[in-house]
């Protein structure tokens, strides 16, 4: 999880991800096809033994949550290209 | 394609099993067994054009967001933000509150892969990417919400803009 578009700096593998993803397009039969790809993310599989195993979810807060301080400062509190919903 | 087995070795252990470890999760904080949405499937849609004619449209459930942006809030946030084609990539942000996005905060093109499709339009592999990408913060528990709300705005946005496909990535 978190990498779903290919592995970090490895713009050939991104590339082939993105690409393979768009070619199967016009082949799909049904929806909910999975297409396995031969690419590894990782060196070994090491990192498996620590997903889900505790629960590492952040608070839940209502406020706007920013990567930086800086982006906070940057940011457009009339934003035009926000678009808040009302459910 | 290459055999999907290729460069297995037996070190490998076989995929996470990401239902079961939630549930373990879950169950191990006192919660009610977790109940999963159930999405009816849509009928496949199809077009006509060679893909080297296409509009891709993208939209990313990471997260993202732009500098100048209001960033996302975690409390089931249904809002999404607009990001043109051309942002520069250092220009990315992320936020979100339940994957691991230390990657992603130094490469955005793993959860969100507008330069690559930039990249691919600028090799003539897909006709262009569409001017506007989509991006809201997927960690939302309200279904209903996704499915009345947020999904709806988003497909009418696809259709305004008239993409041919729209490329879909989670976290």
């Amino acid at each position: 999880m978190g990498r779903t578009a290919g592995p970090p700096f490895d713009p050939t593998k991104q590339r082939d991800v993105t690409l393979s993803a768009l070619k199967h397009i016009p082949d799909a039969k049904s929806p909910g096809e999975v297409l396995v790809l031969p690419h590894r993310w990782a060196a070994n599989d090491d990192w498996k033994d620590g997903v889900m195993q505790k629960d590492s979810r952040l608070p839940r807060h209502d406020e706007p949550q920013y990567q930086t301080p800086t982006d906070a400062d940057a940011a457009d509190p009339a934003c035009p290209t926000c678009v808040f919903l009302t459910a | 394609m290459s055999n999907p087995t290729e460069g297995q070795d037996s070190g490998r252990q076989p995929p996470v099993d990401y239902i079961e470890r939630t549930r373990a999760v879950y169950s191990s904080k006192g919660y009610a067994p977790y109940q999963w949405v159930r999405n009816e499937p849509m009928p496949l849609a199809s077009t006509d054009r060679p893909m080297s004619e296409w509009r891709v449209g993208l939209v990313a459930s990471g997260g993202i967001y732009a500098l100048g942006q209001v960033a996302f809030h975690f409390r089931d946030d249904v809002s999404y933000r607009e990001i043109h084609r051309d942002t520069p990539t250092e220009d990315l942000r992320i936020t979100h509150f339940a994957y691991d996005y230390a990657d992603a905060r130094h490469d955005p093109n793993v959860v969100f892969p507008l330069a690559t499709l930039r990249a691919l339009a600028n090799e003539g592999a897909i006709g262009s990417v569409s001017e506007r990408a989509y991006t809201f913060m997927g960690g939302i528990y309200s279904a209903r919400k996704v499915r009345d709300t947020l999904a709806p705005a988003l497909a009418d946005r696809l259709v305004v803009d008239d993409v041919d496909v729209a490329l879909m990535v989670p976290v």
